[in-house]
């Protein structure tokens, strides 16, 4: 983690409805600057813990601090926050600017200053156009574009988006993740949770996994995929492969790749290894050509964040996705 | 704070249905004033006495009263019906006076018990629908101090309170005037007592503020604004139920009326509950406004000072209501 000073803090976080801890000791230290991804299955404490932050729920014990400050409905810090939680809720009988409008003047906003940005924080979302329809008979996109509007209409220096993308079409995706991309360029920092695991590989530089109100993998989001990397090396035959076994075996663990066989069935010798090392890409050829072996292919496999995901938060082996580039282009 | 009740402000000006039941209030009174006055006139006593000294002739004769007894006889019942005759007519034209300027702000404002349960519909309406909506949420995201928040939303609806009792005022010179156009002015009304009549429109206001913190604290307990009327009515009820219970121990009884009898020494703890301190309150206001202490033919006065109790109840229920809410509000989770 960067010792970079944290803009949103957590010390043993705790939530409990009822007899069920929602939020079960959350520890989070969100650097500043950069997008934040938050991720877990369903009912694993994400929007809880939001809310948390917000202010909108107190925690049963723990504290939060938003720019070092202990967050607490009212509390200054959350001036410098715009935050989409869950689906955005909306006065129906207002047009979408008004509702802008609502906001902006409850954030204190100058007159003149809703005026001028409540049309462009609407441009911005793609929903010029619908500025003066009620919100009560918007889509569910429509309402999401809309409550992001809300979040960046006062340019706050934290933005907290939960589920941001949900209800979108796919070009309401791609404008909504264009939108996070270029706010993390200004310097605003995201705080991101969301489902899509491939939107949080893509734009998030950290991310921490949530499971039962717990976080049980937190980092780098690069990092945390090198963790599954393996390097992918197929020969023209089974009997090459399992010359190679051994070779590469000195190498780090190795195993078969289910998907390379003698038999289209799947049930044939393998004609492709996995192997799990540090070792570069020239150093595997270097000692198989030296054994006489020649590989066909040879190729880093990286897991996505969604097979590390499902590995974190379920039973399933980590599964190595396509190849990605030559083995000797990848740094290790 | 500005902000917020900037932010009010415009919710409230586009919010249709508040429009319509912040305008019903003022219609709705100018119905019942109309209606009221209607009734008050086409009940006119007329007190015909050649017809009735032959309907008493005939009734006395009919009985088989002797002629040279029955001259004095026929005039005693005479004077009797006369006198209450006159009587009825004394109060009628009491009744029908109300209905003229300046008497009429009294009888616009000591009959805004609807005024009242408008105001409830009105807040547990606003305040229900942002959890019915979700938007105390987006609310809370866009201004976190929850007190602020409520704050400026009992403000607002203390202004809608207002403007509804500044338009019931207004109706209070309208509609005598309109009576007078149509041709149908009412007796000249006696003076009214500007001191009393001040006081009923302070005590409407707090009545107002006591109502609006009812519906609050309703709202928020069960976050809901359909929910927290059910409750509104349930209580009415439970309360006249209670009021009806003790009212059977003499020491709670308070002569049955208006009138200073037989009264228990706590009496005055049943003006203390919230809706029968409000009717109190505006009956004694308004009399003492109107200077009607004594209806005529009455056997005493309307005792003035019990509207202190009340309304000092009101003042506290008001505080009481509020407090809750507030401390509701603060420490609620908002899982909307």
């Amino acid at each position: 983690m960067t010792d970079a000073p944290a803009i949103i803090e957590t010390r043993g976080l705790v939530k409990r409805f009822s007899d069920v801890d929602a939020v079960a000791g959350i520890d989070l230290r969100v650097p500043r600057g950069g997008v934040y991804g938050f991720l877990g299955p369903n009912g694993a404490g994400k929007t809880t813990t939001i809310r948390i932050l917000l202010a909108l729920i107190r925690p049963t014990r723990g504290m939060s601090l938003l720019f070092d400050e202990p967050v607490s409905p009212g509390a200054a810090a959350l001036r410098r926050v715009g935050a989409l939680v869950e689906r955005p809720a909306f006065y129906p009988y207002l047009s979408a600017l008004d509702n802008l409008g609502v906001v902006g003047r409850a954030r204190s906003m100058a007159p003149d200053e809703v005026a001028r940005r409540a049309p462009e924080a609407l441009e911005r979302v793609g929903l010029a156009d619908a500025a003066k329809r009620k919100a009560g008979r918007f889509s569910t996109g429509m309402r999401q574009r809309l409550g992001i509007a809300a979040a960046l209409l006062d340019r706050p220096e934290l933005v907290i988006l939960d589920e941001p993308t949900n209800g979108l079409d796919p070009s309401g995706v791609v404008d909504v993740r264009a939108i996070i991309a270029g706010l993390a360029r200004d310097g605003t920092t995201l705080f991101l949770s969301s489902h899509v695991l491939p939107e949080v590989e893509q734009l998030c530089d950290h991310v921490a996994i949530l499971q039962a109100g717990r976080i049980i993998a937190e980092g780098e989001t690069q990092a945390m995929l090198r963790v599954g990397e393996r390097l992918y090396v197929r020969f023209d035959t089974a009997e090459d492969a399992a010359q190679a076994r051994p070779i590469l075996g000195a190498l780090g663990p190795v195993e078969p790749d289910a998907g390379a066989r003698t038999a289209t069935d799947g049930v044939g010798a393998p004609t492709a290894l996995l192997v799990d090392t540090h070792a570069g890409g020239s150093e595997v050829v270097r000692r198989l050509t030296g054994a006489g072996i020649y590989p066909a292919e040879l190729s880093l496999r990286r897991p996505s964040l969604e097979s590390v995901f499902i590995e974190l938060t379920g039973d399933h082996p980590v599964a190595t996705a396509a190849p990605a580039e030559p083995a000797a282009t990848v740094p290790k | 704070m500005r902000g917020l009740l900037r932010a009010d402000w415009l919710r409230f000006r586009k919010r249709g249905a508040l429009q319509v039941m912040v305008i019903a209030v003022p219609v709705i009174a100018a119905f019942f004033f109309l209606a009221g006055y209607r009734t008050a006139v086409a009940e006119t006593i007329v007190f015909d006495e050649q017809q009735m000294r032959q309907q008493v002739t005939d009734e006395i004769l009919g009985a088989g009263v002797p002629p040279d007894q029955a001259d004095e006889m026929i005039q005693q019942q005479l004077d009797q019906v006369r006198a209450g005759y006159e009587l009825q007519r004394a109060q009628q034209l009491v009744v029908q006076s109300g209905y003229g300027f300046p008497q009429s702000f009294i009888v616009v404002l000591g009959n805004a018990t609807f005024a009242f349960l408008a105001l409830i519909l009105i807040t547990s309406t606003t305040i229900g629908d942002e959890f019915g909506w979700g938007t105390v949420r987006s609310s809370l995201l866009a201004s976190s101090d929850r007190r602020r928040f409520l704050l400026a939303r009992v403000t607002a609806l203390v202004g809608v309170a207002i403007v509804i009792f500044a338009a019931l005022l207004l109706l209070g010179i309208l509609l005598p005037g309109l009576l007078a156009v149509i041709g149908s002015s009412p007796p000249a009304p006696p003076p009214i007592n500007p001191g009393w009549l001040g006081l009923l429109v302070l005590a409407d206001l707090v009545i107002s503020i006591t109502m609006i913190g009812f519906a609050t604290m309703a709202t928020l307990l069960v976050r809901s604004g359909g929910l927290a009327l059910v409750g509104a009515l349930v209580y009415i009820v439970i309360e006249g139920a209670l009021l009806a219970l003790l009212s059977r121990f003499p020491v709670f009884q308070d002569g049955g009326g208006e009138l200073v009898q037989n009264v228990g020494v706590l009496h005055w703890m049943l003006n203390v509950f919230p809706f029968r301190a409000t009717v109190t309150v505006l009956d004694r206001l308004a009399v003492g406004a109107g200077r009607v202490e004594a209806y005529p033919g009455s056997n005493g006065t309307v005792d003035l000072g019990e509207a202190w109790p009340p309304l000092a109840a009101l003042v506290v229920w008001a505080a009481v209501f509020l407090l809750i809410a507030f401390w509701r509000f603060r420490r609620m989770d908002i899982v909307e």
